[in-house]
């Protein structure tokens, strides 16, 4: 199914989780178009195309922004199914968030049925260090126990947005899929010339 | 089929974890596709003799015998069990098959039960699989509440344990109300659907017809295709847009553009509007039947139709089967006779009635009616090149409409009075990308932002029934990208519109309702305080509600609010979107209209606003702070004081300390609760100074500029 004419780059699908308020969507936006947006207001799901080249071969990715707010959980789990790599946000300034990664993990794990699914834990808001209320211990504590790569960021400086890619290797194709969402953004308007196209091609293709 | 078996599998583990003979029975079911296709072969070499034995009466025939077997199948779920291990007929399988109809003298007809009760097993299966999505759901759910209570109680350790569980136990308590009323809705759900269901067994017989008709006119039909075959063939049958409740059929096949009308209404009529008019076929000759057929096909299983599908007798037939095929009356059955009756009264007396009783119809059938009798007006208005009259209409379109010639002349002579409302606009279905030249104005974009969300939330509502698959999967990720592209669109023409207050001018009415449920969730523990925060941002939000709207003058997400709350009539708005967006206009013109001075003043009265808005975030999250102040306060105190033995076990007890240490709070935050009060009382007596002063100032740079 993955398997795409060779005229049309491959597409992963990343998803972004994790509590309300702790910066998917900057961070999202930091990677997308390199700008940092203050002000807060909640996403109830927004997705970004992105095409990157990976390993000498162009690929695109599909970054999904998703509602850190309950209310949007049954939206949440349409996208789910489709998605084939997870970032797991919380805020280091926000214990609550990094509880919550817990549930979020779950629930993914639940859905996809899959205990290696390409799986990042990304403690963000890293500039706000004098804030910070969840130990850094913790956090790589509970990675390791995850088996997952854990990484700290911020979506304000773009600390460490492109170093995610060291992060370490899940298995691929999935690792580079991940790590490319982190990408410095190159490109910028894929969706209009191939986002179609694409989908007729994957289409015809299925049947 | 190879879209199918992956995905399903992943998707659901747990089921499949579960019933270990479920996978036999997915091979099976992803094999569907080719069931079907020996079946087209044999239709297609069976053609001729069909035609000698007259199809329809034979598939009457087949209805009535088989329909009873499939009642009992589907009442009695065990039996599922049977056909579960479903396999591709064998000979001997037919052979049984065909003892079975002994009856049936002819082998044709015979073929023809074989042939739906595999698709009956099919659908069946599908069913079943359904039903056990919903199971795994309601399990996942479970799963999730426990996770959450003990998520819960490790957070709270510290804290006041009495209260939060009492508020747990009521939490749970309400799930479960919720899910017990979820399973009963589950419950008239699928007996709806067992009533649906003869329906369903006449739609599928249409589509081996519709098969067959294909390879008879080696029309290029495969337009369809947009989605696979086995997809729209589940969706076509198991949610049907014929023949079902009107609400229904426009809930599943909707016009993104917020009129309530099915589809297949909305292009006949858009068809007959731009090509029937001046015909001198309309409403008077017989449709190709066979093209209607193929039409029907297309409308059922959401497939994109094309000119050369259509002509106008078809459209004029399509329109007619869709309302004979309603279960209900148009008028809806409580109202129908009042109509009728009202047709015999005096003339001021009448349409005083009519107007009241078509205001009392259900908003699907208003809309219904309301785009008929426009349309049928227009028709009668060209009486002299196409010779239709309200008798002609009325003699096509009475039996299905279900009404007197009295009761429909009345209506179409007096469409424009009935129905002011109605405009019959061509529809413009969601884009399926963004063109590079798509408009630069906020109106054209929110627009566009609207139809897309729509058919978002129709591809969710889709996904939720069960209708889960790569293509849908696929379908929903490009709407969510185009909405997300779109908005940030509309943002960057808003920021360009008003670059002085761009950075805030994000903020919309969701926002403030948001930010509410964001502060419960980081601090459960304490409802009072919640309380307390949820009346603030309530009484906050409603203090910019009137500011809100001003920004969004050029923000048409709003413009029902933006109407209401200011009674500028549609031009109006445009008017001040053309203001909004070149500025300089406005100074071009020598004197100003009382209309401008109010979008200047709007403009202004909006930065304010804004700033303001900022402010009492901060103050919010002041207090936020100082609610995590206090409660480490008390958790310290209560480790301090209070016996930790007594506060951990003899929950049901309260030690004076911690009774005298809750008054405390409680007291503490009401005290806190009258601060704010206060606070945003103050800030409303600011808010009434600034707009009163900014008011003065755009007088001033109004009358300098003048």
């Amino acid at each position: 199914m993955s398997k795409k004419p060779a005229a049309q780059p491959t597409l992963h699908k990343v998803i972004m989780v994790g509590s309300g308020g702790v910066g998917k969507s900057a961070l999202t936006l930091q990677f997308m178009y390199d700008e940092f947006v203050e002000d807060y207001e909640p996403t109830k799901a927004d997705s970004y195309r992105k095409k990157v080249v990976l390993d000498g071969e162009e690929v695109q990715i599909d970054i999904l922004d998703t509602a850190g707010q309950e209310d949007y959980a049954a939206i949440r789990d349409n996208y789910f199914r489709s998605g084939e790599g997870f970032l797991c946000v919380f805020s280091i300034t926000e214990p609550e968030s990094f509880d919550a990664t817990q549930e979020f993990r779950e629930q993914i794990l639940r859905v996809k049925n899959d205990e290696n699914i390409p799986f990042l834990l990304v403690g963000n808001k890293s500039d706000l260090g004098d804030k910070r209320r969840v130990p850094l211990d913790a956090c790589r504590e509970r990675a390791a126990h995850w088996q997952v790569p854990y990484v700290e960021t911020s979506a304000k400086t773009r600390d460490n947005v492109d170093k995610v890619r060291h992060a370490t290797a899940p298995p691929p194709p999935y690792h580079s899929t991940i790590q490319n969402a982190y990408f410095s953004p190159k490109h910028l308007k894929i969706f209009k010339k191939n986002g179609h196209s694409h989908v007729n091609a994957y289409r015809s293709n299925s049947i | 089929m190879d879209f199918e078996s992956p995905d399903v599998e992943k998707d659901f583990p747990g089921l499949y974890a579960s019933e270990t003979g479920r996978k036999s029975n997915e091979s099976d079911f992803s094999d569907g596709g080719d069931h079907e296709k020996p079946s087209k072969k044999d239709l297609l070499g069976r053609r001729k003799d069909k035609k000698e034995s007259k199809k329809d009466r034979g598939y009457a025939a087949l209805e009535g015998e088989s329909s009873p077997e499939e009642d009992t199948d589907t009442k009695s779920p065990s039996k599922n069990k049977k056909t579960k291990s479903f396999k591709f007929p064998t000979k001997s399988k037919e052979k049984r098959e065909k003892s079975r109809d002994k009856e049936k003298v002819l082998e044709d007809p015979a073929k023809h039960k074989e042939l739906n009760e595999k698709e009956k097993k099919k659908e069946k299966e599908r069913e079943k699989e359904r039903e056990k999505e919903k199971k795994g759901k309601e399990k996942k759910e479970k799963l999730k509440e426990k996770d959450k209570e003990k998520e819960e109680k490790a957070k709270f350790k510290l804290e006041s344990k009495e209260k939060l569980k009492d508020d747990k136990k009521e939490k749970v308590k309400e799930k479960e109300k919720d899910k017990v009323k979820e399973k009963e809705k589950d419950k008239v759900k699928e007996k709806e659907k067992d009533k649906v269901k003869e329906k369903e067994k006449d739609k599928v017989k249409e589509k081996d017809k519709d098969k067959k008709d294909k390879k008879l006119t080696k029309m290029p039909s495969t337009v369809t295709s947009g989605v696979p075959f086995e997809e729209i063939f589940t969706l076509g049958v198991a949610l049907p847009i014929f023949g079902v409740p009107l609400q229904q059929s426009v809930e599943r096949s909707r016009c993104h553009d917020d009129t309530a009308l099915p589809l297949v209404v909305r292009d006949s009529i858009d068809y007959l509007q731009a090509h029937g008019l001046k015909s001198n076929q309309i409403y008077r000759t017989e449709p190709d039947k066979i093209k209607l057929q193929q039409l029907r096909k297309l409308f059922t299983d959401r497939g994109p139709t094309f000119p050369y599908h259509w002509d106008v007798p078809v459209a004029c037939a399509m329109l007619k089967t869709f309302i004979s095929e309603l279960p209900d009356s148009i008028l809806t059955q409580e109202l129908h006779g009042q109509f009728e009756q009202a047709t015999a009264m005096a003339e001021p007396q009448r349409e005083a009635t009519m107007m009241a009783l078509i205001s009392k119809l259900p908003a699907c059938n208003h809309s219904l009616l309301g785009w008929l009798m426009r349309h049928f007006e227009s028709v009668v208005a060209n009486e002299q090149t196409n010779h239709v009259n309200i008798q002609t209409i009325a003699t096509a379109m009475g039996p299905a409409l279900n009404m007197s010639l009295n009761l429909l002349t009345y209506f179409i002579t007096k469409a424009d009075k009935l129905f002011p409302e109605v405009r019959l606009t061509k529809y413009v279905p969601p884009l399926l990308s963004i063109p590079a030249d798509f408009p630069e104005t906020a109106n054209e974009i929110s627009e566009e932002l609207r139809k897309q969300e729509s058919l978002l939330n129709q591809i969710h509502a889709e996904m939720h029934a069960g209708f889960i698959t790569s293509a849908r999967d696929q379908q929903l990720w490009e709407a969510q990208r185009i909405v997300t592209q779109l908005k940030r669109k509309l943002r960057s023409v808003q920021k360009s519109v008003e670059p002085n207050a761009a950075p805030v001018q994000q903020a919309s009415v969701e926002e403030k309702q948001e930010d509410e449920p964001i502060r419960r969730n980081s601090q459960p523990s304490e409802p009072f305080t919640t309380e307390v925060e949820a009346k603030i941002s309530q009484t906050v939000s409603d203090a910019f509600r009137g500011s809100k709207e001003s920004p969004n003058t050029s923000d048409p997400t709003f413009p029902v609010e933006f109407e209401d709350n200011f009674d500028f009539k549609p031009v109006e708005t445009k008017e001040i979107t053309e203001t909004d967006i070149s500025t300089e206009q406005v100074k071009e013109k020598p004197k100003f209209t009382e209309k401008e001075l109010k979008v200047l003043r709007l403009q202004l009265e909006n930065a304010e606003y804004l700033q303001l808005k900022s402010l009492l975030q901060a103050k919010i999250n002041s207090e936020q702070f100082e609610i995590v102040k206090l409660r480490s306060h008390v958790a310290l105190k209560n480790k301090q004081e209070g016996n930790i033995q007594a506060s951990k076990e003899n929950k049901e007890n309260y030690t004076p300390e911690e009774q005298e240490l809750r008054q405390k709070l409680i007291k503490e935050n009401a005290m806190l609760e009258q601060k704010r009060l206060s606070l945003v009382n103050q800030i409303f007596q600011e808010r009434v100074a600034c707009i009163q002063l900014k008011i003065e100032l755009a007088m001033k740079e109004i009358m300098s500029k003048s």
